[in-house]
């Protein structure tokens, strides 16, 4: 019971990390069905800022910076790259953004090594126990940031802007004729989901320690976990990555702890062909 | 506007469909006979062992010219087949010491049947799925590789000998005469599929696969053949490289691979065969001579950027533009000039 | 007469939505068979079933006494089932020529062998194939444009492009989806006489339009679908003198 209760909680915040990602897929999809791969590697350059490259800076203006910068590598990313090869095939903008996430990556690599670098959490290395379970102060704090930000996403989506955003989603000439300035909300969209990449980076460096390709394998697992729910809604994509990060934990700790990439990817693989609009998904076929 | 049924006048200057010119095989053939004697010509050991390097790797690009270019199948499971193939030919060639000439082609088997399964597997999605599912196969493939201590776990093979009719085919000379042989096969086949039923096929259920259907044309059927092909020889050139690197781990199975291949498909116009050949050549030197350099560490962030870049300027690839229509134009107003204006 | 194709009681649902309710045709061989509906009838979805594009919630269908209900489309269009689509789904950056040949799909076969290793037989096939694709072409009036990217075409010939390839496969039933849509009157006028020719030499057609007028004068047989249901079936003099037709149809004719 103690290391179901354990188990839980770690997937829970395993979940959460990837869940930010997954949010960040689906804001942008939804709205553009674009998938932004590059979101993985904008999380691991906001983990550098925060722990590796500027340690003299305040933390505070380390978060902020990395918050920043991941908006901007968001924004300019769509705006000078992926848009005008979105208008003519989404595909090679997707691939495109799966380049540019190495490029981040080996820029990353050759400014700070290769070696994976420990991360000191933010919260302190204190340990709380709450009845049978014992949860570190870092990993508490990954579930608040987490249920903040989802929180608030929701009520940027609930709020009456919100509600055109979700207009311009079911058509985007009607929204034009409304006069819903889509590029302007597109771009918000694009700064809104570099926000889900930074915090993501920043929560996941003490857990995982920094490595530059990191990126990589954090934007597929948590495109995964948005499959896995449903990439055509936000919040489908936020359970699904959540339902992945238990299910991986899960697997880990009761079956095999050397085998749980194959569990993630077949997991993807099996949703793709029984479920392609993922678990909670309407059965309109995802179109991508 | 009123008779759109009517032949068009403009014919003439009109963008017509590309062709091979007539100079364009006369210089293939030219270059293949030279690409043979090579290494006689050259009698450097490193030289040809970077060759041989060379002609592996055109191998695995040109695989992905067939599954991509030829049957629009964006596959990033190269890796997997290349690294079956690999890890295939140690067990087959180098443990159970049948001889190259037979278990080559029995490695190009066991990536035929790894390259269907991922098609049966893969088939049922598209485009971007399709593309995420091959790469999460590589990934599998590597997650189940690394865990089997049969397979040497994560420290892999060493210690093997790969031979070829008898000979070992660690001789860098006779690894890239091998590797030749296999890629010419491989050019001859692309070659020859483009001009047959398979290729129209391949072709139609690339461009629309729902007018495929119309015509009779099992979309499914073809593209699984383009996988078996395509594994079957991902799986030789990664059988051939354990000749080279004398070492399989799963590192073959890497996103560095499938970053590279990806790049030189890319970069080469996924549609464009000696594009593809071409840029295969130019990278796999660059790289090379970076690594001479002591400036290794940028090669994958220049594949990155290359990528990028001939994405966001020039989608079709360098091999586009020998069909883009501004040099289609200019070469008709050459010809026109030579011929007195007839077209 | 010999009946080469039989619907029975075919329907389909989407959702709450029956587009075709328990719709039946026959075609006879040789015959210019017109499916006809106002907008939203469930033409396409009909045809769809029939050529298998569309899966099949009830009835079935009888192709040359064959039993193919729920067959996939590229098994139809083996068996010899070509057809258009309303919205043309042409091979775009190939040529005319090249389209045209893909058509003859099924009726090439010379084995793996000759694929993979461009033999004298391979050669020879493709250069008789060639061969009839440019006949074909001389016929519908398109040799000019055969090396031509079919992306370049303009819209009326693009439509015959598709036409072509689907003749190319020497269909024994040629589905055609509007053929006529979006072309200016003269235009419609040769397609009439290209569909009546093509009849004449054999073909047996079925066309959908929403356009009555086109259809009145050059079919032998006529089948009026409106919201999912067949009202009329029989030889256009018959059919346009049903009432239930003149109301269904005709009577707001103006928004056809």
């Amino acid at each position: 019971m103690e290391t179901f209760v354990q188990l839980i909680a770690a997937g829970l915040v395993t979940g959460t990390i990837y869940a930010l990602i997954a949010a960040g897929y689906a804001v942008l999809y939804t709205a553009t069905g674009f998938v932004n791969f590059a979101l993985g590697a904008q999380a691991m350059i906001g983990g550098y800022l925060t722990y590796v490259f500027l340690p003299e800076l305040p933390l505070i203006v380390r978060v902020l910076l990395a918050i920043v910068v991941s908006i901007l590598v968001s924004v300019a990313s769509w705006a000078f790259f992926y848009r005008q090869v979105a208008e003519k095939d989404m595909l090679s903008a997707v691939i495109m953004s799966f380049g540019f996430s190495i490029v981040m990556a080996e820029f990353v690599r050759i400014i700070a090594g290769g070696i994976p670098l420990p991360a000191e959490s933010p919260f302190g290395s204190g340990v709380q126990q709450i009845g049978i379970l014992s949860i570190s102060n870092h990993s508490m704090a990954v579930l608040v940031v987490g249920i903040v930000l989802f929180a608030a996403l929701a009520l940027v989506f609930r709020s009456r802007g919100g509600m055109s955003i979700r207009a311009m989603f079911q058509d985007k000439e009607m929204a034009e004729t409304l006069g819903i300035p889509t590029n302007r909300v597109v771009i918000g969209l694009f700064a809104l989901s570099g926000v889900f990449a930074a915090a993501a980076g920043i929560l996941t460096g003490p857990i995982l320690s920094m490595s530059p390709h990191m990126g990589t394998s954090l934007a597929l697992i948590a495109f995964v976990g948005a499959i896995l729910g449903g990439l055509g809604r936000i919040s489908t994509a936020i359970i699904g990555a959540i339902m992945l990060g238990l299910l991986e934990t899960l697997f880990a700790g009761y079956v095999s702890q050397d085998y749980r990439t194959t569990l993630v990817f077949a997991v993807f693989i099996l949703v793709l062909i029984v479920r392609p609009a993922g678990v909670f998904g309407s059965k309109t076929k995802v179109k991508v | 506007m009123t008779d759109t049924l009517s032949p068009a006048t403009t014919g003439a200057t009109g963008r017509r469909a590309p062709s091979a010119g007539n100079l364009l095989p006369i210089i293939g053939v030219v270059v293949a006979a030279v690409a043979v004697v090579l290494p006689i010509l050259v009698d450097d050991f490193a030289f040809n062992y970077l060759m041989s390097y060379t002609v592996i790797t055109c191998i695995l690009a040109l695989t992905m010219h067939l599954l991509m270019g030829l049957a629009g199948v964006f596959s990033l499971g190269q890796a997997a087949m290349f690294g079956a193939g690999a890890y295939a030919a140690v067990v087959i060639i180098g443990q159970t010491g049948i001889d190259g000439t037979l278990g080559l082609f029995l490695v190009a088997a066991v990536g035929a049947v790894i390259g269907i399964l991922m098609g049966l597997v893969t088939l049922r999605t598209t485009d971007l799925y399709l593309a995420l599912t091959t790469l999460a196969f590589g990934y599998i493939v590597e997650n189940l590789v690394r865990n089997s201590d049969w397979l040497g776990g994560p420290q892999g093979i060493t210690g093997f000998d790969i031979t070829f009719a008898g000979s070992y085919l660690d001789e860098p000379k006779l690894l890239y005469w091998v590797g030749l042989g296999f890629l010419y096969l491989l050019i001859v086949i692309i070659m020859s599929v483009r001009r047959s039923k398979v290729g129209r096929a391949l072709m139609a259920t690339r461009e629309s696969p729902i007018a495929a259907r119309s015509i009779g044309i099992d979309t499914r059927r073809y593209k699984l053949l383009a996988f078996g092909v395509a594994g079957a020889f991902a799986a030789v050139a990664g059988g051939l490289y354990t000749a080279y690197a004398l070492v399989v781990d799963p590192s073959v199975f890497g996103i560095d691979l499938t970053l590279s291949v990806l790049a030189i498909a890319i970069v080469g116009g996924l549609r464009s065969m000696p594009g593809i050949i071409v840029v295969a050549i130019v990278l796999t030197y660059f790289r090379n001579s970076a690594e001479t350099f002591g400036a290794s560490q940028y090669v994958l962030l220049i594949y990155g950027l290359l990528i990028v870049l001939t994405l966001r300027f020039l989608p079709q690839g360098l091999g586009g533009l020998l069909t883009s229509p501004r040099v289609l134009a200019a070469t008709r107003s050459i010809r026109a000039r030579f011929h007195g204006g007839t077209q | 007469m010999t009946v080469i194709l039989e619907a029975r009681g075919l329907t389909r649902k989407f959702g709450g939505l029956t587009a075709v309710d328990n719709a039946d045709i026959t075609v006879d061989e040789h015959a210019l068979h017109g499916l006809i509906g106002p907008n939203g009838a469930g033409k396409t979805t009909f045809v769809n079933m029939i050529t298998g594009v569309d899966s099949i919630d009830g009835g079935t269908v009888t192709f040359e006494g064959k039993d193919v209900t729920g067959l996939r489309s590229f098994h139809m269009a083996s068996l010899g089932m070509a057809r258009s689509f309303q919205t043309s789904q042409l091979f775009e950056e190939e040529s005319v020529l090249s389209n045209v040949m893909a058509g003859r799909h099924r009726h090439i076969d010379y084995g793996f062998p000759h694929t993979f290793f461009y033999t004298p037989k391979t050669s020879r096939v493709e250069r008789a194939n060639r061969e009839r694709c440019m006949a074909l072409l001389e016929q519908l009036n398109l040799a000019d444009d055969a090396k031509r990217l079919v992306a370049e075409l303009p819209y009326g010939r693009r439509r015959l492009v598709e036409m072509a390839r689907a003749i190319a496969s020497e269909p024994s039933l040629l589905v055609l989806d509007e053929p006529a849509a979006g072309l200016p009157g003269s235009d419609v006028e040769a397609l009439g006489e290209t569909l009546v020719s093509l009849s004449k030499n054999g073909y047996t057609v079925l066309i959908i339009e929403h356009n009555i007028g086109l259809l009145m004068s050059i079919c032998d047989g006529l089948t009026v679908l409106s919201e999912g249901r067949v009202i009329a079936d029989g030889v256009p003099s018959v059919v346009r003198a049903d009432p239930q037709v003149i109301e269904a149809y005709i009577g707001r004719s103006d928004d056809a």
